[in-house]
């Protein structure tokens, strides 16, 4: 279960609305593989917000850098890409709750 | 010329067995495309034979003009840029046929003959005061029929429109044909660069076709300015009223439909996810 504090962001509590429809047992693993994330790029979920996005230039700063940590991460539990995708997707959907893309990954069988 | 069938002239339904107000209703901006089937290319045809077919101004048809790309006959890096030129957005991806609408404003060069061809065919007529002699005379010198004549900016915007209309159209033959249809805009320059498209012409809308990997209902009908807010009586603020029982006829016939969300929607964006990778 994600901790308080840590639930308690502005960004996570917009990522977390847009898990309402979920079960709390799926909403809640999203959410801990989230904390996982933030632990693992050594950030707080409201500073991966701010940083990776410009507002003065209007353009993204280190969208690059949050790409590449996300699939990195999602590569570092050593599943099968489906599921590494999907884990990859949960960092992509928090950025999304909070307005900004990471760059997409087509599945395999898209590609 | 092509022989049409008097009965099959007006009034028939698609091959579907979808009318007029089911096509109107059932039409939505489809996201979720299926990647592994193929569009038809007599489909395509069709869909452009339609648009080639709407109303235009001064029939100057050749301003509205189309770039078909089929993914799996394009060189790839060429399709990639075309994706990232429509930002990367999955649906351009994984849509097996993108049609790039441009306006094409030389298509304008044509219209004395175009119209002379309405005189020809019998569509302009005399008891009208049209004439040879008054298209040169009066018609092509008038900026408001001679767009090309008067301000660029109005020209342009007429452009737009009646190529809008023309992808309007469009839209509605795809679904006649049981396609998913949707429309994007992106980078204009890179997508005419990659293209060969001319500098006369203007990249507008792309529209994308293919068979939806989302339900027929797409979540529903889009939510849509109320009908009183968007039509006046007589007079600009007086609100043209809605007849109910012309409402109740048009969910009967299939050209209103439940609004969305439809109380799955949100459980299908999360599987479609799911099968397309993305994040939900």
């Amino acid at each position: 279960m994600p901790r308080p504090d840590f639930v308690a962001h502005r960004s996570v509590q917009r990522y977390a609305a847009t898990l309402a429809d979920l079960t709390p047992r799926e909403r809640d693993e999203r959410l801990d593989l989230l904390q996982s994330f933030a632990e693992y790029v050594d950030r707080d979920p409201d500073t991966m917000i701010e940083e990776i996005f410009d507002e003065e230039t209007r353009k993204y700063r280190r969208r690059g850098f949050y790409t590449g940590e996300a699939k990195a991460f999602a590569a570092s539990f050593d599943d099968s890409p489906n599921a590494q995708l999907r884990r990859s997707n949960v960092i992509r959907a928090f950025f999304i709750a909070n307005g900004r893309r990471l760059l997409t990954e087509r599945p395999a069988w898209m590609s | 010329m092509t022989a049409v069938q008097p009965e099959k002239a007006a009034g028939m339904p698609s091959s579907l067995g979808l009318t007029f107000k089911e096509a109107v209703g059932r039409r939505r901006s489809i996201r979720y495309y299926k990647p592994w089937q193929p569009v038809e290319r007599e489909k395509i045809q069709k869909i452009l034979e339609a648009a080639r077919l709407q109303s235009c101004h001064g029939n100057a048809g050749q301003i509205r003009k189309a770039v078909v790309v089929h993914r799996e006959e394009t060189d790839e890096d060429v399709f990639t840029g075309l994706v990232d030129a429509l930002y990367n957005q999955p649906q351009a991806a994984q849509a097996p046929v993108h049609i790039y609408w441009t306006i094409d404003m030389t298509g304008w060069d044509h219209l004395r003959d175009n119209l002379k061809g309405l005189i020809d065919a019998g569509a302009l007529t005399s008891s009208y005061g049209w004439s040879e002699q008054f298209i040169d005379e009066i018609v092509l010198k008038t900026p408001d029929f001679n767009v090309m004549a008067g301000e660029r900016r109005f020209a342009e915007w007429l452009s737009a429109i009646e190529t809008g209309m023309a992808i309007g159209a469009a839209l509605l033959a795809a679904q006649d044909e049981g396609l998913g249809t949707q429309l994007l805009t992106g980078k204009r320059q890179q997508m005419a660069e990659l293209l060969g498209i001319p500098d006369t012409a203007t990249v507008a809308q792309i529209q994308l076709l293919g068979y939806a990997a989302e339900g027929p209902e797409a979540g529903g009908q889009r939510p849509r300015p109320d009908f009183e807010e968007l039509y006046f009586d007589g007079r600009w603020g007086t609100s043209l009223q809605r007849d109910p029982e012309v409402v109740a006829g048009l969910i009967e016939d299939g050209m209103i439909q439940e609004q969305a969300p439809l109380p799955y929607r949100r459980r299908e964006v999360r599987a479609l996810a799911a099968m397309f990778g993305l994040p939900d």
